[in-house]
């Protein structure tokens, strides 16, 4: 009896191929699995390398405001696909397929203004971007290939899930602004919970090849991502 | 039927056929292979391992949502590798086992490997091992700190062992937090038992206290040795010189208001030493050790005391309540024993026989059920055994207290010396005197009394004739009295029991009556009151009727009588027919002198008195007796019974209380099977005849005697019902017909007074015989009798005193017509 215990058990640990590993914010009450062999950053590290990118990029040094904004994020967390993993993969654009998962509480005047259009706008002014996408759909002949030069919307649903919590799930093309011959795809779920106190952002984002090879596993990544809330 | 069956001897089996085969269990060193396990031993490990496991795996799948169970088994394969390798090591470590109870070669390998670490290890010695142990005990706790700290810093074990100052430092406020609650709540306790420890004992310093020695009379024995203690307290090299020591404890026993604490209080007042007084309650506490707690302060405090005045007393007033551990002392403390148990009351002790056979003889009469001889002066009630306060633990303090460890004290002896390098140093002589009072000697435990805490034991006894003298002198120097040399004298003879105490009460009443006469003199009358009041309490205002009154005075006077016959060793105090309780009256004889032995013809003598009773009234009431003669017969019964059966004064030899113990003879010392008791009934019944002849014999010398002294028992009983209650002395003026001190006998010599008297007398026994009230009145003394009595009854010769037949009383049974105006009682016959 005990033998064919430790068999199962043994055995059952065998047929597990370890290919994904599970992360959980306890205390935000988020899950999601991510490929075991991404390599992850944590909160602290993700932090410092955006506070030093925006250095970088010119902006004044961080403020109190800023300071006081970070004491706000709740559950920070990033992984990074590329053989040679960098914070710069994250905070920067890099083919290989990133995840980023950020959980932030909302001041009382953002929860007081935050809509969908917020959610939809937070690391690519996608509205302007599909308006102007689609206008020059309307501009072109109709016969002409549809050549669109910067942005394509792929998939854009609006989410209301058990909990109260509600939100935007958008797969999206964009251009490298730097590399034209390079595209990237954004697959972003943005969910705000019932009492808009808190916001959850999950965001993989892959170069357009290395998106379509890795659809798979990307696929299963965004469809992981869970938040339990009290009903 | 086989031939060789039938010649089988019944009920015998043969060698090889014992009844049950029995194999000795064989030994762990001469097993070949291992011991084999039961199942559940082999298996409860890995079970318990396997639970864990597969709660760890449940509980990730619960914790997380998203986890399917694939995942989360391989989760915790991932995070709970340990709880696997524990689950291999188990697995190995059963199939070793499973080897060794198979192979005995492997087992033999093994075993031998073992045998060899064994010995290597056993080359250390215990000490060196015991330091190897602790030394990896402490590696062992401070990976473990070190693992949690690591865990909480979030940095690996090592760099961990750097932050381990930094995080004790970080958790001191809530150390301080803690050590803050636990101080404050420990400080309420011992505020609250330093309060409670204070209290019940007083010092006293030189010149605090008046009394001296000079103050305690009629104890000058004890006083003598008392005052030996005090003189070596007062100066402790005059023995010590001699290599001896100062005697540490004393202790004083005796019967209540004997003077043991005025002593005490006289020690206080000699002494130029502080004096501490210990309250009796002082160790009987609401809570557990307290006591304790008391004792040691109490200590700490004569130490202080002694060191700083060279000596100290210490006095336990009331020591019973110090209690006992429930032995009974006198079967541990010989000399104590013999003192205060009256069993052991022989003479010489037990000394003339061996040490063996006077053992046996010891605890024989330990477990005496033979009544006492005769009620002794100190025959207090045994028992108490294991009474008295002080709760657990006071009393083995105290213990050790006066005789513990002479060891060094104080922090600075101690620990600071010692830490310095310095040897501590011896304590000080302590010189501490404990005196311990107490009138129940019984109840102290015996370890207090052995030498070296108790050294002295003195009886502080009822105080001897002169001592008693001395009392009542000095007590009496203190109010204005009239008493001669010779009355106090009388007066010390006639309170044989008398102590202090009582003394110094009866002058205060002796003082409240004659204050209340009017007059600030102390005479023998209100000596005499006060005695009588104290003694027997305020009678009842009851009056009998007048028949009975008259009974029970012709009772009381039978006793008076023949108390004055026939007893010669004792005095008559009084005679009373006042009612008090359910005592109807009595004569109260007292010895004449301090004495301790008795004999034959006083015991005698004495049964004679008290069957008096008895014989008089059925010679006054014409064989007729009342039912207040049974304690009179008790009495008698009881001394005839130790005359005959205990002490030799009967027609036999043997002491009955033997029988009676040992079942010899089939005697009845508590012998559950009634029919060993037979042969005790044929030593009961000729015991009971014996004492049935004796008693017959006294009584019949009782009656006798009151026969010829007729007219003093008509006139006693005259005397009484005037009186109620009359003094030894003028009982003894009126049998003898001259003044007595209060009562004036003279006229009862006078012949018709005396047929005045008898002729009463028969008026009473015709009203006694005929249930009617009582129609005369008691007869005065001035010669003119106001009795009533008919003409046919008086006898032709006034001189001769009245004698009233029964022939002739028979034909004055009638009842009368009228009720002629007596007394003006107006009693009721009595139905």
């Amino acid at each position: 009896m005990v033998a064919v215990a430790v068999m199962v058990t043994l055995g059952a640990g065998a047929c597990s191929d370890g290919k994904f590993r599970y992360v959980t914010s306890a205390a935000t009450k988020t899950y999601l699995k991510v490929p075991s062999a991404y390599a992850a950053f944590d909160q602290p590290e993700l932090l410092d390398a955006e506070a030093k990118a925006a250095q970088q990029s010119g902006d004044p040094a961080p403020s109190d405001v800023d300071t006081f904004i970070e004491n706000l994020v709740q559950w920070r967390v990033a992984y990074d696909s590329d053989p040679v993993p960098s914070l710069e993969h994250i905070t920067g654009f890099n083919p290989a397929p990133i995840i980023d998962v950020r959980v932030r509480g909302l001041l009382d005047s953002e929860r007081d203004r935050v809509s969908t259009s917020d959610l939809r706008n937070l690391f690519v002014p996608y509205d302007n971007l599909k308006r102007q996408a689609e206008e020059d759909a309307q501009q072109k002949p109709l016969l002409s290939p549809t050549n669109s030069k910067d942005f394509r919307a792929i998939d854009e649903t609006e989410l209301h899930l058990d909990g109260g919590l509600r939100g935007v799930h958008l797969v999206f093309e964009v251009r490298d602004p730097e590399k034209p011959e390079q595209f990237y795809i954004f697959d972003q779920t943005a969910l705000l919970d019932a009492k808009t106190s808190r916001v959850w952002v999950l965001l993989v984002r892959a170069g357009e090849q290395e998106y379509l090879s890795n659809a798979d596993t990307l696929d299963e990544v965004v469809g992981s991502f869970t938040i339990k809330q009290k009903v | 039927m086989e031939p060789d069956s039938a010649i089988e001897p019944a009920g015998l089996t043969p060698p090889d056929q014992g009844p049950i085969e029995f194999t000795s269990r064989e030994r762990e060193e001469d097993r070949a292979t291992r011991k084999p396990m039961i199942l559940w031993d082999r298996i409860k490990i890995l079970l318990l391992l396997l639970v864990v496991w597969w709660f760890f795996v449940l509980a990730a799948m619960g914790d997380n949502p998203i986890l399917s169970f694939d995942a989360a088994f391989d989760e915790e394969v991932r995070n709970k590798w340990w709880l696997l390798a524990l689950i291999g090591i188990e697995v190995i470590r059963q199939t070793h086992y499973l080897i060794s109870e198979r192979s005995a070669k492997y087992h033999a390998r093994w075993t031998k490997r073992f045998a060899a670490f064994d010995e290597r290890t056993g080359r250390l010695n215990d000490w060196t091992r015991y330091r190897i142990a602790r030394v990896l005990k402490w590696v062992f706790l401070f990976l473990i700190v070190d693992l949690i700290v690591a865990r909480i810093t979030d940095t690996n074990p090592l760099l961990a062992v750097a932050q381990i100052p930094a995080q004790l430092f970080a958790a001191l406020p809530i150390v301080f937090q803690l050590a803050f609650g636990f101080f404050f709540i420990m400080l309420q306790f011992v505020g609250l038992f330093w309060f409670l420890s204070k209290g019940g004992i007083d010092v006293y310093f030189p010149d605090d206290v008046k009394t001296r020695f000079t103050d305690v009379w009629g104890q000058d024995a004890v006083l003598a040795r008392i005052k030996e203690n005090i003189v070596f307290l007062e100066d402790p090299e005059m023995i010590e010189k001699h290599g001896g020591y100062v005697p540490g404890g004393l202790l004083l026993w005796g019967p209540p208001g004997t003077g043991k604490t005025l002593m005490a209080e006289a020690v206080a007042g000699e002494t130029g030493k502080p004096y501490v007084f210990v309250d009796p309650g002082a160790f009987s506490a609401m809570f557990m050790g307290i006591g304790v707690l008391k004792v040691k302060s109490l200590f700490r405090k004569l130490r202080k005391l002694a060191v700083r005045y060279g000596g100290v007393i210490v006095f336990f007033d009331e020591a019973d309540s110090l209690g006992s551990r429930g032995q009974a002392v006198a079967g541990f403390a010989p000399a104590l024993k013999s003192a205060i148990d009256p069993a052991s009351a022989t003479c010489n002790g037990f000394s003339y026989f061996s040490s063996r056979v006077a053992s046996l003889l010891f605890q024989a009469s330990m477990q005496s059920s033979a009544p006492e001889p005769r009620p002794r002066r100190h025959g207090f009630v045994m028992g108490g055994m294991g009474g008295g306060g002080g709760d657990g633990g006071t009393l083995q303090a105290l213990l050790a207290e006066l005789s513990g460890l002479k060891k060094p004290r104080g922090f600075v002896n101690r620990v600071l010396r010692r830490a310095l390098g310095m040897r501590p140093k011896p304590p000080p002589k302590y010189r501490i005197l404990v005196m311990m009072a107490t009138n129940m000697p019984q109840s102290l435990d015996q370890a207090l009394l052995r030498p070296g805490r108790i050294d002295r034991i003195y009886k502080v006894g009822y105080p001897h004739k002169l001592g008693r003298i001395r009392t009542y002198e000095g007590y009496l120097s203190k109010v204005k009295h009239s008493l001669t040399a010779e009355d106090i004298d009388k007066l010390a003879t006639i309170t044989p029991y008398a102590t202090g105490a009582t003394i110094k009460d009866l002058v205060n009443e002796a003082l409240i009556y004659a204050l209340r006469e009017g007059h600030d003199v102390i005479t023998w009358a209100d000596i005499t009151k006060a005695k009588q009041q104290k003694a027997l309490g305020p009678p009842e205002d009851n009056e009998y009727i007048k028949r009975e009154r008259h009974a029970v005075a012709v009772h009381e006077a039978c006793h008076a009588v023949a108390a004055y016959r026939v007893l010669r060793h004792k005095t008559i105090d009084m005679a009373t027919i006042e009612r008090r309780g359910d005592i109807g009256g009595f004569v109260a004889p007292i010895p004449l002198e301090d004495r301790f032995v008795e004999w034959r013809s006083e015991y005698e003598a004495e049964i004679i008195t008290s069957l008096a009773s008895l014989a008089g009234e059925r010679l006054f009431f014409d064989q007729d007796n009342s039912a207040g003669v049974g304690g009179d017969l008790e009495n008698s019964t009881e001394l005839a019974v130790i005359m005959e059966g205990y002490v030799g004064m009967g027609s036999t030899v043997a002491s009955h209380g033997v029988f009676r113990r040992t079942e010899v003879a089939g005697g009845r010392g508590g012998g559950k099977d009634k029919d060993k008791n037979r042969g005790g009934e044929i030593i009961d019944h000729s015991l009971g005849a014996r004492v049935e002849n004796n008693l017959q014999d006294l009584l019949r010398r009782a009656s006798h005697l009151l026969e010829d002294n007729r007219d003093a028992v008509l006139a006693v009983a005259h005397s009484l019902e005037a009186h109620k209650t009359v003094s030894g002395d003028d009982i003894v003026a009126v049998i003898e017909g001259h003044a007595g001190p209060l009562v004036d006998g003279r006229p009862y010599a006078d012949p018709d007074v005396r047929r005045a008297i008898a002729a009463y007398h028969a008026e009473a026994v015709v009203a006694h015989k005929g249930g009617l009230p009582l129609e005369v009145a008691l007869p005065n003394l001035n010669g003119q009798g106001t009795a009533v009595v008919r003409k046919t009854d008086l006898p032709d010769d006034p001189t001769q005193p009245v004698e009233v037949t029964r022939e002739e009383l028979a034909g004055q049974w009638a009842r009368p017509t009228g009720n002629p105006d007596g007394d003006g009682n107006g009693e009721s016959p009595v139905g």
